[in-house]
């Protein structure tokens, strides 16, 4: 049933303008912010090794923040489109009134979130590798960037997928969970694009590498800290707590 | 009146038994001590104001909500502990679940593949129906397109193609005009006529009383009568207006009627009588008149039985928690 929940989501969201509108516009960021980060780095350098310490910091900085904040608003979307709204239309009192159990609808739900998220987490990734490889001709990642990207991004994903899934089939004011996670979303990106700016640059050492064990080691413990926050919301989770939730 | 027909019919195996369930929302009481059962082959209406506690009685039979007390069994299986009777059930809920920009055959569609029925079956299934319901034509058009009436009887097309032993429906009737309300009618009928089970939440007494074969009448969360259709409708009144005719007089019925306690009065060349009961009673009563050569000059239903019935128990219960 998990299985046919997530097949049924995603064929609805391939299906709707809005995700591909969606999906559109946070690559045209992407694109838009690297390509004026290399203007503005090669520009601005006053010989090639100085352009190629300003790349790898603005690419690290820049690889880091921009997929964060880019799944925040992604995952607004996705909220809404397969929680927030299919619970308000009635759908999910629907589904489990009809054999559908609670648990493979919130594991369902909280599947096709995480997959369209990776989806456009990954496209992402692939644009930004263009970009650089087309346009700086360099692409100055180091170990602990690519462990960001590909393992501790998902699994950030997976877990605010989870957690956010769970809030929604708790509570009854939806719209409340996507106004507090636009809200989120927007100072991790604000904070993250000054923290780029004017103090990250000052704090590099000389090979230029922005990501750091450090860094990864607060992303586990943020991982580590969702989880557990998961798995004490699980619990809330009930036939009561969802049905009654349901907006009239 | 509702622990009589309960007790009653405990000698079949029931398709859902209802047994003292109580729900609280917080302090608040919702539901107190109800029970009923719903036999394999009848349609079971569950009628009663806004806020009398039909949906939550319906959400607990599905398994969407667990009762604070008492217990619910659907085809033997606990409600609250299993889900595994719900492959037996359809529902149909008060809000139509529909996806707005699909045709109505790609919503038959989208709801096979999530409920991992055969796709050709499940569109064979659900045309036969669309066919009864003359909503074959709309098929192919979306469903935004579509009036109340045709979103009522897609929903019940979604559920059917499920093919359940069980179905249950949440105000079927709400918002259709007579047409749909007859189609409607006719499907459940015939879905019942297969040996299936049906059971509605509604306010639409003059359906219900067409199509149901046991009513319970819900109040402040209390079951006020429980009894079969028959039964209730037997508790109408009728008014019975008899000619004179070619008679010299009203002795001869009169006399009938006193032997029989019925009561009457005369005015001029017209004999009037009120009697309680069904239409056994009153065909009986009738046919003696006839039989004595008095014409019948009118035959008719004072008030419509359910509504009158609904009407006393809804203020005898208000009354009573007054006091």
């Amino acid at each position: 049933m998990i299985k046919r929940i997530v097949g049924y989501n995603l064929y609805l969201a391939l299906k709707s303008q809005l995700a591909w509108i969606e999906f559109a516009i946070m690559n045209g960021i992407t694109l838009l912010t690297f390509n004026t980060m290399i203007g503005d780095a090669t520009q601005s350098a006053s010989n090639n090794g100085f352009m190629l310490l300003q790349l790898r910091v603005l690419f690290q900085t820049m690889g880091a923040v921009l997929p964060i904040s880019i799944l925040g608003f992604f995952l607004e979307f996705s909220l809404q489109e397969f929680l927030i709204n299919e619970k308000m239309l009635g759908r999910f009192e629907f589904l489990m009134a009809n054999g559908t159990s609670l648990n493979d609808l919130w594991i369902g739900t909280a599947l096709s979130i995480f997959i369209m998220n990776l989806i456009t987490l990954l496209s992402m990734y692939i644009l930004i590798i263009i970009i650089m490889l087309v346009s700086a001709k360099t692409l100055p990642y180091n170990s602990y960037f690519l462990v960001l990207w590909f393992v501790i991004y998902p699994l950030l994903n997976f877990c605010l997928s989870f957690l956010l899934s769970a809030l929604g089939f708790i509570i009854k004011r939806g719209k409340v969970l996507l106004g507090l996670l636009m809200a989120f979303t927007l100072l991790f990106f604000f904070v993250g694009t000054y923290f780029t700016r004017h103090i990250v640059p000052n704090k590099i050492g000389p090979d230029g590498n922005v990501i750091s064990s450090y860094t990864i080691g607060i992303f586990v413990l943020i991982i580590i800290l969702l989880t557990v926050a998961i798995l004490l919301l699980r619990k809330k989770i009930t036939l009561d707590s969802t049905t009654l939730s349901i907006p009239d | 009146m509702g622990s009589e027909i309960y007790k009653r019919n405990t000698v079949n195996e029931p398709v859902i038994l209802v047994e003292n369930i109580s729900k609280y929302f917080g302090s608040k009481k919702i539901l107190s001590n109800i029970n009923f059962i719903v036999n394999t082959g009848e349609i079971f209406s569950l009628i009663g104001p806004n806020g009398a506690g039909k949906t939550t009685t319906m959400r607990i039979i599905l398994g969407l909500l667990t009762p604070s007390s008492g217990q619910v069994r659907v085809f033997g299986a606990n409600s609250s502990n299993s889900k595994s009777f719900l492959k037996n059930v359809s529902a149909v809920l008060e809000k139509d679940v529909l996806w707005e920009k699909f045709t109505g055959l790609e919503n038959i569609s989208i709801a096979s593949y999530i409920w991992g029925l055969d796709k050709k079956l499940a569109i064979k299934t659900a045309n036969e129906y669309a066919e009864l319901f003359k909503l074959d034509s709309a098929f192919k058009y979306p469903v935004y397109s579509y009036s109340k009436g045709m979103r009522r009887k897609l929903s019940i097309i979604m559920s059917l193609i499920r093919n359940p032993d069980l179905l249950i429906l949440d105000e079927p009737n709400s918002g259709l005009d007579p047409e749909s309300r007859i189609d409607i009618r006719e499907t459940l009928l015939l879905f019942k006529n297969n040996g299936k089970t049906v059971f509605v939440t509604s306010h639409d007494l003059e359906e219900i009383q067409k199509i149901s074969d046991q009513i319970a009448i819900i109040n402040k969360g209390k079951i006020v009568l429980l009894d079969k259709t028959q039964a209730i409708i037997d508790t109408g009144m009728f008014k019975i207006i008899v000619g004179i005719g070619k008679k010299p007089d009203f002795s001869e019925i009169a006399t009938f009627l006193k032997e029989n306690n019925i009561p009457y009065k005369i005015e001029g060349d017209a004999l009037t009588l009120e009697v309680k009961g069904g239409e056994e009673t009153i065909q009986k009563i009738t046919k003696g008149i006839v039989e004595k050569g008095y014409p019948l000059k009118e035959v008719k239903e004072k008030e419509e039985s359910l509504e009158s019935m609904y009407m006393k128990m809804v203020k005898e219960e208000e009354g009573e928690q007054q006091k």
